[in-house]
Parts: structure tokens; sequence; C-alpha cells
């Protein structure tokens, strides 16, 4: 069984029982919805919404959620000692972590579509501008933090005190993803977007991505043979 | 105490290299004619970020090694190199803001690279060590991914943070520094990599000695 | 270091960056907070020493009685 396939069957895997019974999904959406609302009490004040904040709001969200759904995906696994049985097949390790990733990025990004207009709507922010911009900053922010967090949850599906780490060990590591979302999206979303710092922001996106992908695969067989 | 006593020399020059020097440094040296007395805080603030960043990719080499390879020796250095990150990553995060206070009027600044860079590397190993302590069977290999990732990060939190702009002042001024001040952080900077590599080779010779008595329990129980 | 330094000294002649800050910069003396970072580094320090000092006693300790109780359990 080759990584790729693996991979496509275990994505398939989770989206199905997903589509069936909508609980990550329906719980991941709730929360980010609150998690804006919570913001939103926090920081608008009348008509004045401090420059900055409805990119910062956007990413803690996608975050929070994203941790949240991590969580979730995995404990499927664990309760049902599926995970042994993937990581029998050797070559087909990598696939696994590909597999969970892209299950995990599905979900965060129908998060995110749900977000987007909620923060436009929440913080009169002018998403919409320059959606290009915004999607490539979103998709590369997502897949740097769900690499990480994926890597960290399939490795802690054994362990002890596995709900307190989850949260605890990825966070300082997915800094540059949150420094540099924050940053690119709230340069696009100022009264005069600058487009030429959002790009730079992607790039480092885009190599972080690379680096932590990259490591993610290699460590990834090492780490769960056990 | 026959481990460490093969390393107490190490340890001792190490630190009577500084004990001898600081009382001279901070009333000799030279005051900065832009920042005053609180620039002094350099001399021990440098070399212990150094030492911290030193212990990081210690702990990412030796994590890497122990995934491939699965060598005690390796695992041992790991946890070893992380705990040195944090000493001295807390050092630099205790004196970064008393010379902070002085220089720029604020405790904090954040968009500052260094000292952000620092808090979050430290938060990095301390991840680490919590991983260790609560991981339960199995951490070894499971703190040793961390660590791989949480040293090859580090460059990347160095980049995000400075692409913002920076406070702090550029390493260019190690090679402006008049000769008087150079050679009291040369000189310091000596006695903190004795200081680093002998609690380092100390602390692995600990986690080892741990290893060999839980192996001696498990042959007990036979 | 050049920043810095052109910065402050458009700003005071004391070479504090933050004029809103000067005021409360001026009244806290700098050198109780130098003795006070070496102070705390030392402690820092000799505490970590310490500690490891301890632990290293007990495992020799621990590793003593083991030998004891069954010679040759420690060598593997």
């Amino acid at each position: 069984m080759s990584a790729v396939r693996a991979a496509w069957l275990i994505a398939r895997k989770d989206l199905v029982i997903e589509a069936r019974s909508r609980e990550l999904v329906a719980t991941t959406l709730f929360f980010a919805a609150s998690c804006v609302l919570v913001f939103a009490f926090a920081f608008v004040r009348g008509r004045d919404v401090p420059a900055d904040a409805p990119a910062a709001i956007l990413w803690i969200a996608i975050a929070f959620s994203g941790t949240l759904a991590l969580t979730r995906a995995f404990e499927r696994e664990r309760q049902g000692e599926t995970l042994r049985a993937l990581l029998m097949a050797p070559s087909a390790r990598a696939g696994v972590y590909l597999g969970k990733l892209l299950g995990l990025l599905c979900l965060m990004f129908l998060v995110e579509a749900l977000l987007v207009p909620l923060v436009a709507l929440f913080f009169r922010a002018p998403v919409f501008d320059a959606p290009g911009y915004l999607a490539a900053l979103l998709v590369a922010g997502t897949v740097g933090f769900a690499a990480v967090g994926t890597l960290f949850a399939a490795m802690l599906v054994r362990a002890h005190s596995r709900d307190v780490l989850l949260p605890v060990l990825p966070y300082p590591m997915t800094v540059p993803v949150l420094i540099a979302g924050v940053r690119g999206t709230a340069a696009l979303l100022a009264a005069e977007p600058n487009f030429d710092v959002a790009r730079a922001w992607l790039a480092i996106l885009v190599f972080f991505d690379a680096t932590v992908v990259l490591l993610a695969l290699w460590t990834f067989a090492p780490v769960m043979s056990e | 105490m026959r481990i460490a006593q093969r390393f107490v020399p190490f340890l001792l020059a190490g630190a009577a290299v500084l004990l001898a020097r600081a009382p001279l440094m901070i009333e000799a040296a030279p005051i900065e004619s832009s920042m005053g007395v609180i620039q002094k805080i350099f001399y021990f603030h440098v070399p212990s970020a150094i030492m911290a960043f030193l212990a990081a990719f210690v702990c990412g080499g030796a994590s890497a090694a122990y995934l491939w390879k699965r060598g005690k020796g390796a695992d041992a250095l790991a946890v070893a190199a992380a705990e040195m990150v944090v000493l001295f990553g807390f050092i630099v995060l205790f004196t970064g803001p008393l010379w902070a206070r002085k220089a720029w009027g604020v405790w904090w600044e954040w968009q500052d690279v260094r000292l952000t860079m620092t808090l979050v590397m430290w938060m990095i190993f301390v991840a680490y060590l919590l991983l260790r302590r609560f991981g339960g069977p199995g951490s070894e290999v499971l703190s040793a991914a961390a660590g791989l990732f949480g040293a090859a990060l580090v460059p990347f939190v160095y980049v995000s943070v400075n692409y913002w702009r920076t406070l702090h002042p550029k390493t260019t001024v190690v090679n402006t520094l008049p000769p008087d001040m150079a050679f009291v952080l040369r000189w310091s900077m000596l006695g903190f990599l004795l200081l680093f590599v002998s609690l380092l080779i100390v602390r692995t010779q600990l986690e080892l000695a741990r290893y060999r008595l839980e192996e001696a329990y498990a042959g007990l129980d036979d | 270091m050049r920043d810095l330094t052109t910065d402050a000294q458009a700003q005071t002649p004391e070479g504090f960056v933050s004029g809103a800050q000067t005021a409360a910069a001026e009244t806290l003396p700098a050198t109780p907070l130098v003795y006070i970072a070496y102070s705390g580094i030392w402690l820092v320090l000799l505490l970590y020493v310490f500690m490891l000092w301890r632990k290293l006693q007990r495992v020799e300790k621990d590793l003593q009685q083991v030998s004891s109780a069954r010679p040759g359990a420690d060598r593997r």
C-alpha cells in the first residue's frame, strides 16, 4: 500500500464519518463563532474597532478551533485502536500522517469559510477587497498550523496527560504561523492595503509549511513505531 | 561521587572565572555613553543568550540522533540540553527587562526580535520538559520529536519577529566595542561557556545514572 | 546601536528613548537594577547546581544500595 493511497483512504474515511455524524463540524463551527463573539464583546466599542483587531481575532479563532478539532480528530482513533492497525503497514506510515492532515485541513477550511464573513460582519473588516491574497494567507497559515498539530496529536495519542499536553506543546512552535498570519492579514485589511508586506509574510509561511511538512514526514515513522 | 568528581574541576574553573571577574567588571568597565550604568548587565546577558541558543541546537541534534538510533546517550544529552535552554533562557528573560526598563523606558517590547524569540524558544523547551515529566512511558521518543521540531523552528521565529522592527542593539555592537569592554565580554563568554559545558555534562551523567538505576531495579526483580 | 543613540539624542540628554516615560525612568535608579540582575543570575545558577548535586547524590546512593543488595545487578 503506497503512502498516497493510504493518505487518500484515511482522509476519505474521516470525511465520510464526518459527513454522516457532523459531530466535529458542528461543534467546531459553533466554537469558532463563539470565539469571535467573545472577542467582539471585548474589543468593539460602539463604532470603534482597534486597528488590527479583526486580523488578530480571525487567527486566534482559527488557532483555538484548530486545537479543538485536533483533539477530537484523534480521539476517534484512540478509542477505536484503529491507529495501531493503520500503522502496521510500514510503507503507508507517511500516508497516515498525510491523510489525517488532509482531513483536518478540510475541516479547518470549512471553519474559515464561516469565520471570515463573521469577522467581516462584526468588525466591519474589508475582507473581500483582496480575496486572492487573503485566501493564500489562510491556506498557507492553516497548513502550517495543521501540520504541526497533526504530528503532535498523533504522537500524543497514547501518552498520559494527553488532553493537557496537546494544546500546550504545539503552541510555541506555531508562533511563526500566527505572527505571519496576523501581520499579513492586517496588512491586507488596513486602510491602505500593503500587498508587498502581505506577500513577504506569505513567503515566510510557505517556507514554514515546507519545512514542517518535510520534517513531519521524516519523523512520523520513527516516532510512531514503538 | 565518582561520576561528578571528574567534572567538578570544570565547574569550579568556570565559576571561579565568573566570580573573580564579576565585581571587578561591574566597577571597572567603562560606562557606556548612551545607556549608562544599566548596560553593564550585558556582560552576563549576552553570553547567557548565546548559551541558550547553543543548547537549543544541541537538543535538536541529540533529538534527531535519538529518533534514528535510539541511543540512551543521545536522549540523556537532549534532556540535559533542554534544561540548559530553560536555565540560560530564564537568565536572559530575567535580565532583559531590567536592561530594557532603563534603556528603552519599557519593561518589555514585543517588536524586539531577540527578546520575543528567546521567550518563544524558552516556551518551546519548557513544553519539552513538561512532555518529559507528564508524558508517561515512551515520552523519550515523543520529546525527541518535540526537541527536533523546536530547534528547527527557532530560525523561523527569528525571521518572523525580525520582519517587524527591532529596537534591540544590533549585533555589530560587539565589533565596535571599545577594547576594555570587549575583553570583559570575552572573559565572561568564556566563563559561561565553561559553565554551560560542565553543567551539560553533569546533567547528562545524571540522566545516564538514572537509566542505570532503572535497569538495576529491573534486574533486581528477576 | 546607532539607531538607538540617534533616537535617544534627539529626545533627551540622558539617552532614554520614550519621552512619555522619561519621568518614570529618571526616578528609577539604574545601579540597583544591575545588582538585582547579577544577584538574580547567581542565585538561579547556584540553585540549579545545588539541585543537580542533590539528585546526583541520591542516584549514587540508590545505585550503591542496589549493587550491595545484589552484587553485579547494576552491571548490564
